[in-house]
């Protein structure tokens, strides 16, 4: 690997994207490449902060979810569960903009199924 | 459950499905977009338009790329929408860019993102999918409509800045 292929590599690598294959080669060819290995000391620092500075963004707003199903499934108007594990039924009733769609569907041995779709 | 395990689900009109996607989602866009847009209000925005149309679009994702993806691909274009809404005067964002809280962020981090923000727009974009979001240059490509050595010419440059912002 040449240092301009490592060069390359290094952004991804630091962000965690990099095949594992590639990876490998990148680290073979910085162990001996001390100016390769200080550019991907100084990209894993800075991948490292822009992580933290990214994570501590604030998450969506607690009530977007409520807008979102307004226009989508329905906002929750009465929703009915009955039965046990082994099998069940669900039935949502909901209020969109458009009307009260109403879903049902049937789960059994874990795995559900929609049935009704109004 | 995997990301097109559920998208699936919700193609097929399951709305328990589609509250699984959302939480998985939401806040990853949400935060997307306002690196994007500097704005917790449209950014808002971007998440509501953006999940209203994985719901009606569900059944259009081919499978072709990851269904991170495909939903960045769609965030993107409702905040570049945002932003052409905004240089017509369409609307009005009440905060101009995310303000550090200096009690609460360390002088470093306030320069890191400080830095960040300053990047033009596509870099900042890649920046976020990269080191965030771990996408490799293939599915930014696929979410910025660009070849992929745009996308390496944009880290190129992005991690050029940064790291001289940072060093200064």
């Amino acid at each position: 690997m040449t240092c301009d292929q490592a060069r390359g590599l290094i952004p991804l690598y630091a962000a965690r994207a990099l095949s594992e294959s590639d990876g490998a080669g990148l680290i073979e060819h910085v162990s001996r490449c001390t100016v390769c290995q200080t550019e991907l000391v100084e990209a894993m620092q800075l991948g490292h902060e822009l992580r933290a500075t990214f994570g501590r963004l604030p998450g969506a707003p607690e009530g977007t979810w409520l807008s979102v199903a307004a226009r989508t499934v329905g906002m929750p108007l009465l929703q009915v569960d009955l039965g046990s594990e082994m099998a069940g039924l669900s039935l949502n009733v909901g209020a969109t903009r458009t009307g009260t769609p109403i879903t049902g569907s049937l789960s059994i041995l874990g795995r559900e199924v929609p049935v009704l779709r109004i | 459950m995997d990301d097109g395990q559920l998208l699936a689900q919700v193609a097929r009109g399951d709305g328990r499905a589609f509250r699984d996607l959302y939480e998985r989602f939401a806040d990853r866009v949400f935060r997307f977009a306002l690196t994007l847009l500097r704005n917790r209000h449209l950014a808002e925005d971007v998440v509501q338009e953006t999940m209203v149309a994985v719901w009606k679009g569900a059944g259009s994702f081919t499978g072709r790329s990851r269904v991170s993806t495909w939903i960045f691909g769609i965030a993107r274009h409702q905040a570049y929408r945002a932003l052409r809404d905004e240089a017509k005067g369409e609307r009005i964002p009440e905060e101009r860019g995310e303000e550090a809280d200096p009690c609460r962020a360390v002088e470093r981090e306030v320069r890191v993102q400080r830095a960040v923000a300053e990047l033009p727009p596509e870099q900042r974009e890649v920046v976020f999918l990269a080191f965030y979001e771990h996408l490799p240059y293939a599915e930014i490509a696929r979410v910025q409509g660009v070849p992929e050595g745009t996308v390496k010419s944009r880290m190129f440059h992005a991690k050029k800045r940064l790291a001289e912002v940072l060093r200064s």
